[in-house]
């Protein structure tokens, strides 16, 4: 390992901290994660806050990079890929689809903003509307990154769709409020 | 350059639509028609930025005072209502922002006119412009709004900070070895689960902080920021001073393209060498300003937390290069 910056920290590599933070913020409880791991509550929250610093003094980029592929590949660990909360047969169908379909993904990313933008929990209009909780739906986020990382040129495309499909959404949202502030104002 | 660019796409999109208008009048006709329907236009412009502005007023006038209320109110550790309220408010200013921008857009920079003249040139580029400025200070109020908005979520983080210190004095004489019972001081506010020795039988215990002290290296940044804001600040003036010495060099700029009088023309020249000198001074300033900034800040966050020190410092040494770039 050529940067000191990734060298494990108590026992904690980079990939232990990156998935245990993606279990955790799929809902899985801490304390079931790190016995998975058999790593103490007093070595993990040491880690967890030295690993942030790592990232902080960063200036390659890679700790963060490396960071982010880990938590899109949390099922990946070798001691967590069996945990994970229940998912509906739905929600699971829907998980699946934001997996393959780039569309299908950045459609529900304009919903999410949309949602935020009418005063609506994103993250939760998603779990309750398509059954994908914020820890999956990242994950897959981090993904689809990679992808478009490895190819630009697809950006234009995908924001605009994701664009289009965020003010579709927001004017869902804007009718079941009763519409905007200015709708009446007309030139 | 750009305008004659901006003149041929107009042309161009509306070549067909207006072919018709150019065969069948004189040419000083449909320029004086072209003229009066731009004026007309930028009334209309005007009295709609005019309703929108009062909207935005309305608007903000109820939303600031409710989400006050609901920032000292929401209970929730995240304030997690507060949160959705603001972005709501904040997505309803960007609404009638992006409404003005949409009209702008339509009615302003693609003005269908035929005449080819230099005077009907001059005209669009006047009514542009004085579009462009009302559209201008819409957007001005829209930001004076957003950072009213913003502002209401304000965070007591030195009160936050002292109930940690407070809580950490309540209690550091008051832990006891799980093996012997001999007391064990807790020498310093410990923010993650810490193994400590016990000095009389040397078993080690496990301490482990409360939910507020493992929030002081988050809470220890953001009060850093906010006891060093008003350097920030000054940092943030000099970048505005920049960017509106340019602006108002950028106007001069404009106004000359056709002057004609030398003596007019010597004088804005003039103008805007002292005008780029005070801009290039203001430009040296805010990085200075900055630096000054953040070595202020992780100066206060060390003394908050300093434990961290160390990582603290490597930090500091990242964005201190990052900004030198």
């Amino acid at each position: 390992m050529s940067n000191p910056l990734l060298e494990p920290i108590h026992g904690v590599s980079l990939q232990d901290y990156a998935a245990i933070s993606a279990k955790l913020v799929s809902g899985v409880a801490q304390a079931d994660i790190l016995n998975a791991l058999g790593i103490e509550p007093a070595v993990y929250e040491e880690a967890s806050a030295l690993w942030v610093t790592r990232m902080q003094e960063d200036q390659t980029w890679e700790v963060t990079t490396l960071y982010g592929q880990y938590f899109g590949n949390a099922d990946q660990h070798p001691k967590l890929s069996g945990l994970n909360v229940a998912i509906s047969e739905e929600g699971q169908a829907n998980l699946d689809k934001l997996n393959t379909d780039r569309y299908f993904y950045e459609e529900l990313c304009g919903a999410r903003q949309a949602a935020y933008q009418y005063g609506l929990d994103g993250a939760q209009w998603i779990q309750e509307n398509f059954g994908i909780n914020l820890g999956d739906f990242q994950a897959v986020a981090m993904k689809w990154m990679e992808v478009q990382n490895a190819d630009w040129d697809s950006v234009p495309h995908f924001a605009s769709y994701q664009q289009q499909k965020q003010a579709a959404y927001a004017a869902k949202f804007a009718a079941e409020q009763g519409g905007n502030v200015a709708d009446d104002v007309v030139f | 350059m750009a305008f004659t660019s901006k003149k041929a796409t107009i042309h161009k999109t509306y070549k067909h639509k207006m072919s018709g208008f150019s065969k069948n009048k004189p040419i000083n006709t449909q320029a004086e028609n072209e003229q009066k329907e731009m004026q007309e236009t930028k009334e209309r412009f005007f009295v709609f930025i005019g309703k929108l502005e009062e909207k935005l007023k309305e608007f903000a006038a109820a939303s600031i005072p409710e989400l006050i209320e609901m920032n000292h109110t929401d209970t929730d550790e995240f304030k997690r209502g507060y949160l959705r309220l603001k972005s709501a408010v904040l997505g309803q200013l960007d609404s009638i922002r992006e409404k003005a921008s949409a009209v702008k857009e339509e009615k302003i920079t693609y003005f269908p006119y035929a005449s080819d003249t230099l005077e009907m040139s001059s005209a669009y580029i006047q009514f542009r412009n004085e579009c462009y400025d009302r559209y201008s200070l819409l957007e001005d109020m829209c930001q004076e709004y957003r950072q009213r908005i913003e502002d209401t979520q304000v965070e007591d983080y030195e009160l936050k900070y002292r109930k940690i210190v407070d809580e950490y004095e309540a209690i550091k004489d008051k832990f006891r070895c799980v093996q012997c019972g001999s007391p064990i001081t807790i020498d310093k506010i410990y923010f993650t689960t810490t193994y400590i020795t016990c000095p009389s039988c040397q078993t080690k215990n496990t301490f482990e902080p409360s939910s507020q002290a493992k929030l002081l290296e988050h809470i220890g940044r953001s009060l850093a920021e906010q006891r060093t804001k008003h350097i920030l600040q000054q940092s943030d003036a000099a970048g505005k001073e920049e960017r509106d010495l340019y602006h108002k060099a950028h106007q001069l700029r404009l106004s000359l393209i056709h002057e004609k009088n030398k003596e007019i023309l010597h004088q804005k020249e003039k103008e805007m060498e002292e005008l780029e000198q005070q801009r290039q001074e203001a430009a040296s300033r805010q990085p200075i300003l900055y630096q000054k900034y953040l070595r202020a800040m992780f100066d206060e966050w060390n003394k908050i937390n300093p434990d961290l020190t160390n990582e603290h410092e490597r930090f500091f040494t990242t964005l201190a290069t990052h900004n030198n770039r």
